[in-house]
């Protein structure tokens, strides 16, 4: 799936989850980021419970396409390993 | 449409068609029962110096402090004399964004009962004993024609605060 | 605004009044290192908050002063005068981007030139003149130099509390927080307790980090760090090599051993020295295993531990803020407390009861006590607010051309912390207009014989009960004439009027006038002293004037300690019953046969060889009078007047919680508000300078 929205935030959190509810469905879940500048922690912490479950169900897990900004919100909370597909 | 009617809009038309009713100098008065806060007995009244006699002064409701206007005084009417069931009808008064507490001094409550928007009529120029402005409207209560009372005029802060000397 | 923000904004003007304190400090008495010190605590103070809140602009800014600080500290600069001017503007300016950033708003042209012009000026006083480098660099810099403590391994463990998200805090900035205080060697992000995507509830937080962390700032600095967080998260703040913690907080999660192999992949050196070394506490481990009832009391012993160790981790007392309105609301209850006890008081006299009596009296001296501590909450040093006034008055002497040596008496007079703020607008007024209109021009002065410099002074002191503010200046005094031409050119007076120098003078604070010759942007646009008389009175305050020609002026201005509760005497008179303030009463006489034969239809008697005025409270307010047996007088005083009140009755002391009468006793004159008896009866509070006012008016 491919995320149309600019910032994803405590206010879009739940929206998200519904989304990614849906694509949990399927076996490849993969999250296209080209248009994501901002993220919080509240989407980190999603994204983390996202790739725990799909390691637990033996589904491939890609947050993509990260672009410089996201990368940077990454480093800095300590959770590069979102990038890195599965969880160690 | 009267002003009454227009601050109401937004309530339930049974509110709206609520008044409170009570005797004042031996004479059937009503209020709308939105406009009023609470009834208390009758307490000590504590006159404060240069005010108006029918400001009669100020009362202990609850830790505040609130003033208290003789009704049938305000209307020149005389003065109410206290008795066993004399209370003061908490009105909320509001001008310009200032809300305030104001105590009516009355003989005694009558009832609480509906007076539909149908009853209504507006007030006569003359023929009442008292000033056209304190009255809102007319209402039919039990076949007889009772003043609904306009307490935004008769607690008319600029007037209530008048020095009298 | 939210609570978070508001705390920001209160904590923030703080900061910059500790910088403006320091800059003054520095200008007066030369450069010291503990201004230094404090200058630059304040400037790194105001970046990290507004970091947390990401307010860029003012980070950007406060950064780079905060560096030049940071050199100058080190004394890798050397502080000149020059400098402090800068500070001062930066200091402005720093003030002014945190208006705009809490009312978020872009920088307008104006600031943005500002802050590019300063921020060139404190890059090219950088002894290296470099450009500016990120942050952890500096501060590293900054670490090794000699100064400053010890450099130190902390180990902070947070969980986010559930609801942290809907906090609106950004757990981000906190982080990036770190790297200024000191260097995060290793951040771990604790996933453990994160659901798995079908049971997680995304707005709930479940996450935490732990963080070791390398600083020479003490504890209190580190946990400031969670100052706006601290109610949202759990927090542990302890030595790297504290084992005992380290071992505790193991202990603590669900998954021991997955929470400590994490922080050993983490690289968590103070985890794996303790792997390696202490067998002994891995035994008990392994047995605790075993035995789960030994397990929970070990837990609870390392829970004890845990506490003892934070205790003594943190030795400096805190200040705490909090809201006036949870003071307000304190205070409310204890005076409602006193009245209830007032009650009991009355009912055991009325019993003869006197266990209940002496329990009674037990409990009103502590709720004196208790009243008097709340009370003292709110009561503030008066310097630490007028300290900005030596600002106010260097830039205003310096815009008129004149010299003016300003000095603050009596700063630690304490007053209430809402009477000092609300003072503080007419005391500016007040002090521009001695500078622009009292204090001549120095050549003026010198051809006069004074000194070229002016005096200007505040003074503060406590006086019967109230707080008495002077300002006085060694100017040129007031243009008497001047005043009475204007006030009967505006008909506030007629001409044949037979007013002393004093009332005179006192004309200056009715509306509309001002004699200033010209209208500067100082002052003398005609409003301004009839507002400033306003504002004090709204205070339950006075001003007055004096002044002599050549000599100067005095504005003495008079305050009451507290707004809230009076100590009262309760009178009767009439019908009513009113409540003297008790510090302003002097003495009780009655007004027997002796005194009245000698009054002989004056309002005066004569009290030990003085002409006491007096001022029939029934003939004040036009009641009927009706001769009663015993009449009394109470002395009361105020400022330099004293007057003798005629009441009916005396019934002793009261103490009162002051109430509003509300608007539609407005226009009542000598009355400043109501109170509930232990009654339930309503009493009159005295307006006595109001009344004081209007009896001397009458005498003259």
């Amino acid at each position: 799936m491919i995320i149309e929205k600019d910032e994803l935030t405590i206010y879009e959190v739940e929206s998200l989850y519904q989304e990614l509810l849906g694509e949990f469905e399927s076996d490849l879940v993969s999250i296209d980021m080209k248009n994501v500048n901002k993220i919080d922690m509240s989407i980190i912490q999603l994204f983390v419970s996202l790739q725990k479950s799909c390691k637990e169900s033996s589904k491939k897990f890609e947050l993509k396409n990260l672009n410089q900004e996201v990368l940077d919100i990454l480093k800095k909370s300590a959770c590069e390993f979102l990038t890195g597909g599965d969880h160690e | 449409m009267n002003k009454g009617e227009n601050r109401l809009n937004g309530e339930t038309s049974e509110a709206q068609d609520q008044y409170l009713l009570f005797l004042a100098g031996g004479v059937l008065y009503a209020v709308e029962a939105l406009k009023a806060q609470e009834i208390v007995e009758y307490s000590s009244v504590t006159k404060v110096p240069m005010m108006h006699p029918y400001v009669k002064g100020v009362t202990n409701i609850r830790g505040n402090i609130v003033p208290v206007v003789d009704l049938i005084n305000r209307f020149g009417l005389g003065e109410t004399q206290i008795g066993d069931k004399t209370s003061i009808v908490v009105i909320n008064y509001e001008k310009n964004d200032q809300k305030m507490e104001i105590g009516m001094m009355i003989d005694e409550v009558y009832a609480v009962d509906k007076i539909p928007q149908s009853n209504l009529k507006k007030s006569p120029e003359f023929g009442s004993k008292i000033e056209a402005r304190y009255i809102l409207n007319m209402g039919k209560y039990n076949n007889k024609y009772i003043a609904i009372l306009n307490t935004d005029a008769i607690l008319n802060i600029d007037e209530l605060s008048k020095l009298f000397v | 605004m939210s609570e978070e923000l508001k705390l920001f904004c209160e904590d923030a003007d703080e900061q910059l009044s500790f910088m403006e304190n320091a800059l003054i400090e520095m200008q007066e008495n030369g450069v010291d290192d503990e201004s230094i010190g404090a200058l630059f605590r304040a400037m790194h103070t105001i970046k990290g908050t507004a970091g947390m809140f990401g307010f860029d602009s003012v980070v950007g800014f406060t950064h780079i002063a905060e560096n030049l600080l940071s050199e100058v500290r080190e004394g890798k600069i050397k502080l000149k005068e020059e400098m402090i001017d800068l500070f001062f503007k930066s200091k402005d300016h720093a003030q002014k981007l945190i208006d705009l950033a809490v009312e978020d708003k872009e920088l307008d042209e104006d600031t943005k030139k500002t802050d590019d012009e300063l921020q060139k000026i404190l890059k090219s006083m950088m002894p290296d003149a470099k450009p500016t480098e990120p942050s952890e660099v500096i501060i590293q810099d900054e670490e090794s130099g000699d100064e400053g403590g010890e450099e130190e391994l902390w180990h902070i463990s947070f969980r986010l509390k559930p609801h942290f998200f809907s906090s609106g805090m950004d757990i981000l900035s906190i982080i990036s927080f770190f790297s200024i205080l000191g260097e995060v060697k290793h951040l771990l992000f604790v996933d453990s307790d994160i659901p798995d995507i079908n049971s997680i509830n995304p707005t709930e937080a479940y996450i935490g980090y732990e963080v070791l962390f390398s600083t020479d700032a003490p504890y209190a600095e580190i946990e400031e760090i969670f100052e706006f967080v601290i109610d949202d998260i759990e927090l542990h703040i302890f030595k790297a090599d504290d084992e005992d913690m380290l071992e505790a907080l193991i202990e603590s999660c669900d998954d021991k051993d997955g929470f400590r192999d994490r922080l050993v992949s983490s690289g968590f050196e103070n985890v794996i020295a303790l792997q390696k070394e202490p067998l002994k506490l891995e035994d008990k481990i392994e047995k605790t295993d075993e035995k789960q009832e030994e397990s929970q009391k070990i837990e609870s012993q390392k829970t004890e531990k845990t506490v003892s160790v934070k205790k003594k981790a943190s030795p400096k007392s805190f200040s705490l803020r909090v809201d006036s309105s949870k003071i307000d609301q304190l205070i409310n209850q204890i005076s409602e407390m006193v009245i209830a006890n007032a009650k009991v008081t009355r009912r055991a006299d009325v019993l003869d009861d006197n266990e209940l009596d002496e329990s009674a009296t037990i409990l009103s001296d502590m709720l004196e006590e208790i009243r008097t501590g709340v009370m003292n909450i709110r009561m503030v040093q008066v310097g630490d607010s007028f300290n900005k006034f030596k600002r106010i008055v260097h830039d205003v002497a310096k815009k008129v051309d004149k010299e003016i040596d300003f000095e603050i008496i009596g700063g630690e007079t304490e007053l209430d912390k809402m009477v000092v703020e609300k003072i503080s607008d007419p005391l500016m007024h007040m002090l521009r207009n001695s500078i622009d209109h009292g204090i001549e021009m120095p050549s003026e002065r010198e051809a006069l014989g004074k000194s070229p410099k002016g005096h200007v002074s505040l003074k503060t002191y406590p006086d019967a009960g109230t707080i008495v503010i002077e300002i006085s200046d060694d100017g040129k005094g007031l243009p008497k004439e001047k005043i009475l031409e204007k006030a009967i050119a505006n008909g506030l007076i007629n001409e044949n009027n037979n007013l002393s120098d004093k009332d005179i003078y006192n004309l200056i604070f009715a509306a509309g006038l001002s004699t200033a010759e010209s209208v500067s942007d100082i002052s003398g646009r005609g409003v301004g002293m009839d507002v400033v008389k306003r504002n004090i009175e709204s205070l339950r305050g006075t001003v007055e004037i004096d002044s002599k020609p050549g000599e100067g002026s005095l504005f003495t201005i008079r305050l009451p300690l507290t707004l809230a509760i009076i100590d009262g005497f309760l009178t009767q008179s009439g019908d009513t019953k009113y409540i003297i303030p008790l510090e302003m009463i002097q003495e009780c006489i009655e007004l027997d046969d002796h005194y009245r034969k000698e009054m002989d239809g004056n309002e005066f008697i004569n009290l030990r060889d003085s002409m006491l005025p007096l001022l029939d409270v029934r003939t004040y307010f036009k009641e009927e009078k009706t001769q009663s047996k015993r009449e009394n007088v109470v002395v009361v005083r105020y400022g330099d007047y004293k007057i003798g009140m005629m009441v009916d009755e005396l019934f002793g002391e009261f103490q009162t919680v002051i109430k509003p009468l509300g608007e539609v006793f407005r226009n009542v004159p000598g009355i400043s508000g109501g109170t509930i008896l232990g009654s339930g009866e309503i009493a009159l509070i005295f307006d006595i300078p109001k009344l004081m006012e209007h009896k001397i008016r009458e005498i003259n």
